[in-house]
């Protein structure tokens, strides 16, 4: 009976393997009471920091969350969905994708929650070549539009614009994935692929560069919308707030330092991602551009209310992110912005972290 | 050496103890494990993994979507084409190959090297070098699949038997003839392990390819399935792909089968072949 | 301490008048390899300055240098470097580990081999990287995802592979065991395996290049944690593209050097086994 006896064997094995999967993967949290406190968190990038994401990179060298007794891990996730997805799967306590991952989990009634807003502005927008056949959105009828891929951020700030000048962005214009900024993008405007490309303000940086003018047709409505924040669920809030107060508070002061010596922080991101400030053959780094692109979007509109998020630019975001298919619901705002940890974020020292500002000795230059 | 020939007496076996009995038990302790993991302790998440209801719920979604068939058949197409391209340039780079030593020790190091770089790094450029359309995941299911055949090539030419080539010399056969009538026939059911080979490597990188700049096929389906967090639509299409696996492996089989009805020894998947 | 005095250099006997450099190497093949890669390289260098192909895209061999040298100099790619090769050798070895159990609990009973097969087919043909999601999930976002990818990619040749060897001693040869009332373990270690290793150390071969591959396809489709994957696909969206070639040159060289290592192991484990079949022959 020996075959039996394999057999078993295998059952035995695959289900040791199934119930070593359903193990959970991470540990609920600190027991309240405790002094220190742990958080994951899911950077929705390749890299654990992109150019713009000081506030978090300075406030975990300068050591911020360790004073607050907190422990955070950065972990990169890959890119906004999936960090989107590890947050709601449990994965991670927080994590910042993009405004649209988040809207999109929220609007397919995923219970995530927006506890501090890092950036807003446009960070989708609508670009056409300087010599291109279509100079405004209101005549892109026909179009073949690039996009960074199917589904991306900005396929919906995209229809809808066009739908706002009365072109139906199924039927009347094509969309096709072109990449975020790298060679396919740059073959496809090159040589008249496409007419136009949506995509993200950051991926717009290689081409222009690389000797492509582009012309911004980005509706203004789009500046009032949230970029980025830090997304948690309403699980994790119940269970580690305390964590995520902390972290907000943290954070708000890296933001802070961020601020009153900019030039600080973008010596810190040289050490912490070398690659991105390769320079290439025009002496130009990307990590550069997009450095100088978050200063005018990480900049909060209250220095004194650091990571306060716009009610009505988040629900004009979401309801125009709805229009775009009829499997969405309707959300509230106010029902997947959490604003309890704002005023303990803004609770800290400003003077001492200014101080630290003006004492940073430079490394990487 | 073995015989793994196919098995052609007429044995008369009792169903219910052939191994595919336990291939089909096998299914329901599957399923019971997903199941379970998903429904009753719900320790993987949804958005990772769904429960199995839900994905059955998916199916006829996903299947009955606006051009979901146009989007099957592009992947196909790719997969074909890939493949065909793949296998005739493995094929006759193998013939070339075999036929001196000199270019095979100066050549195969670079051939081997192409086979190491994954064609996703190479999926931007070769999409900037001949742009979005469906060339492009041809060429890149093509290099991913062209391996597999030329290497199974190269070493099933050179199986025939020094006593046989001699023979063929003896009777002034031409190289031509020597290749056609001897070196082929010996080699094919090796090179037919490449072919399997080689339609799985096609089939994974025509999905891939869509991953990148693709503008339909269901890996791109795939992608927006997940941007959107339809987790179940995302695993209709994982099922999809392992169907399209085994149709795919089925048909060469079959071909294999009926074709290389000289098959011996030296069989590369024996695995595949009733004892 | 004395610096030891060098090696005397054994005295040659008097060459004998074989054939001169020149025609061994016309002879050989080395010239073919040289020629070819000039020609690769003359091409490289003129073709991007023809005004054919978008400069930005296609760089000419010199500025791919430079860009090459540029990247050594950076220093932080050694970094990315470790993590890619740590994660491939770590997944090379647990994915032969595996495959080889596989291949030895299933390879020794036709029965339990012919039921898994269908399963094994199905899942063959399945880009792995779809499951990333799920093994992130599993096993967290640092270097365990991408090695757990390559594992389920790289295991599968060394699995087939072993079932396949255990196979190959003839119906006779496994008469003649049982005949001289061999166990079922010594006909496995002194029949068998043997017969199998120099089919396993093909798929082990072949699963190197597969970890190799698997890690660094990881490192651009999914969260990586660095490595040369995730540099290529950071470089690319810069159009830094004579930095992404360098990478695209390093990742060949590296897979050249380890096919290299590869065949080396082959023939030192398997060293009977062109032996054994001009004997049987």
């Amino acid at each position: 009976m020996k075959k039996h006896l394999q057999f078993a064997a295998i059952a035995a094995v695959g289900a040791l393997a199934l119930s070593a999967c359903t193990a959970p993967a991470t540990d609920p949290g600190a027991e309240p009471g405790e002094e220190r406190y742990e958080i994951t968190m899911a950077m929705a990038s390749g890299d654990t920091y992109t150019a713009e994401w000081w506030g978090w990179l300075a406030a975990d060298t300068l050591g911020y969350y360790d004073e607050l007794g907190l422990d955070v891990e950065f972990v990169a996730a890959g890119g906004s969905g999936a960090a989107m997805e590890q947050v709601i799967a449990g994965n991670a306590d927080a994590g910042n994708p993009s405004a649209p991952a988040f809207g999109e989990a929220a609007l397919v009634g995923l219970p995530v929650v927006n506890i501090f807003t890092y950036s807003s502005g446009a960070i989708f927008g609508i670009f056409v070549p300087e010599d291109g056949p279509f100079q405004s959105i209101a005549d892109m009828r026909g179009a073949n539009i690039g996009i960074s891929e199917a589904g991306g951020g900005e396929v919906a700030f995209l229809e809808a614009a066009l739908r706002a000048e009365g072109i139906d962005p199924i039927t009347d214009v094509q969309l096709i994935p072109i990449g975020d900024g790298g060679p396919e993008t740059l073959a496809a405007l090159d040589n008249g692929s496409v007419d136009v490309y949506s995509t993200a303000y950051n991926d717009i940086f290689a081409i222009q560069t690389a000797g492509v003018n582009l012309i911004d047709l980005t509706p203004a409505i789009y500046n009032t919308f949230p970029a980025r924040g830090i997304i948690t669920t309403q699980d994790t809030l119940d269970n580690n707030g305390e964590a995520l107060q902390r972290f907000a508070r943290g954070t708000a002061m890296g933001m802070y330092f961020c601020l009153e010596n900019i030039e600080a922080c973008r010596d810190l991101m040289k050490g912490a991602i070398p690659q991105v400030f390769e320079q290439n053959a025009d002496g130009v780094s990307q990590g550069d551009l997009r450095f100088e692109l978050a200063k005018t979007q990480v900049v909060p509109a209250d220095i004194n209310r650091i990571g306060q998020h716009d009610v009505a630019g988040t629900q004009e975001f979401l309801d125009l992110i709805q229009s775009t298919s009829d499997s969405y619901i309707a959300v509230n705002a106010p029902d997947v912005l959490f604003d309890g940890f704002i005023d303990f974020a803004n609770d800290f020292d400003r003077d001492r972290v200014a101080a630290d500002a003006a004492a940073y000795e430079f490394q990487n230059d | 050496m073995a015989q793994i020939a196919v098995d052609s007496s007429p044995k008369k076996k009792n169903f219910l103890r052939s191994p595919y009995m336990l291939t089909i038990a096998l299914l329901p302790i599957i399923l019971a494990a997903w199941w379970l993991a998903t429904t009753v302790t719900k320790s993987v998440p949804a958005i990772l993994l769904p429960t199995p209801e839900s994905v059955w719920i998916a199916f006829p979604r996903v299947l009955g979507a606006d051009g979901f068939g146009d989007q099957v058949l592009r992947t196909l197409t790719e997969i074909a084409g890939g493949f065909a391209l793949g296998a005739s340039v493995g094929f006759f780079l193998g013939v070339l190959l075999s036929s001196s030593s000199r270019l095979r020790a100066a050549y195969l190091p670079f051939l081997s090297a192409l086979e190491a770089i994954p064609t996703v790094i190479l999926a931007p450029i070769i999409i900037a070098w001949i742009g979005f359309g469906i060339e492009g995941k041809i060429l890149q299911a093509a290099i991913a699949c062209f391996y597999a055949v030329f290497i199974t090539t190269l070493s099933g030419l050179g199986l025939a038997e020094p006593n046989a080539v001699a023979l063929m010399k003896s009777l002034r056969a031409s190289k031509w003839q020597t290749m056609v009538k001897l070196r082929i026939p010996t080699a094919l059911p090796v090179i037919f392990g490449g072919l399997q080979l080689g339609a799985t490597t096609a089939i994974i990188g025509a999905i891939v390819s869509e991953f990148i700049g693709a503008t339909g096929g269901l890996g791109y389906l795939m992608l927006r399935y997940r941007s959107s967090f339809d987790t179940a639509a995302y695993w209709v299409i994982i099922f999809l792909f392992l169907v399209i696996g085994l149709v795919v492996y089925l048909t060469i089989w079959y071909i294999e089968k009926r074709f290389v009805f000289w098959r011996r020894i030296e069989v590369t998947r024996p695995d595949l072949e009733k004892q | 301490m004395t610096t030891t005095a060098p090696p005397p250099t054994p005295a040659r006997s008097a060459p004998t008048p074989g054939p001169t450099w020149w025609e061994r190497f016309r002879g050989g093949s080395a010239w073919i390899v040289i020629t070819t890669v000039a020609v690769i390289i003359a091409f490289w260098e003129f073709f991007p300055q023809t005004g054919l192909v978008n400069r930005v895209l296609f760089p000419t061999f010199s500025e791919t240098v430079a860009a090459f040298v540029q990247l050594l100099g950076g220093g932080y790619w050694w970094d990315d470097l470790a993590k890619t090769m740590s994660a491939v050798a770590i997944a090379w070895v647990i994915g032969v580990a595996f495959g080889f159990t596989m291949g030895v609990v299933l390879g020794t009973s036709p029965f339990m081999r012919q039921a898994i097969t269908p399963y094994a087919i199905a899942v063959q043909a399945l880009p792995k990287v779809v499951l990333a999601p799920l093994l992130i999930g599993w096993l967290g976002f640092g270097p365990e995802s991408k090695i757990a990818l390559a594992v389920i990619i790289c295991f599968f040749p060394v699995w087939i592979d072993t079932m396949v060897g255990l196979a190959l001693p003839s119906a006779n040869e496994f008469k003649l065991m049982k005949s001289l009332k061999a166990s079922r373990w010594q006909v496995f270690t002194k029949l068998q395996l043997p017969s199998a290793l120099p089919m396993i150390m093909v798929g082990v071969k072949h699963a190197l290049l597969l970890a190799f591959t698997g890690v660094i396809v990881a490192e651009i489709l999914s969260a990586s944690d660095g490595g040369l994957g995730k540099l290529t696909k950071e470089f690319a969206s810069q159009l830094n593209m004579g930095l992404v070639y360098s990478v695209v040159t390093i990742v060949v060289i590296l897979s050249i050097t380890l096919v290299s290592i590869a065949d080396v192991i082959e023939r030192r484990v398997v060293f009977w086994s062109e032996e054994s079949r001009a004997r049987r022959k």
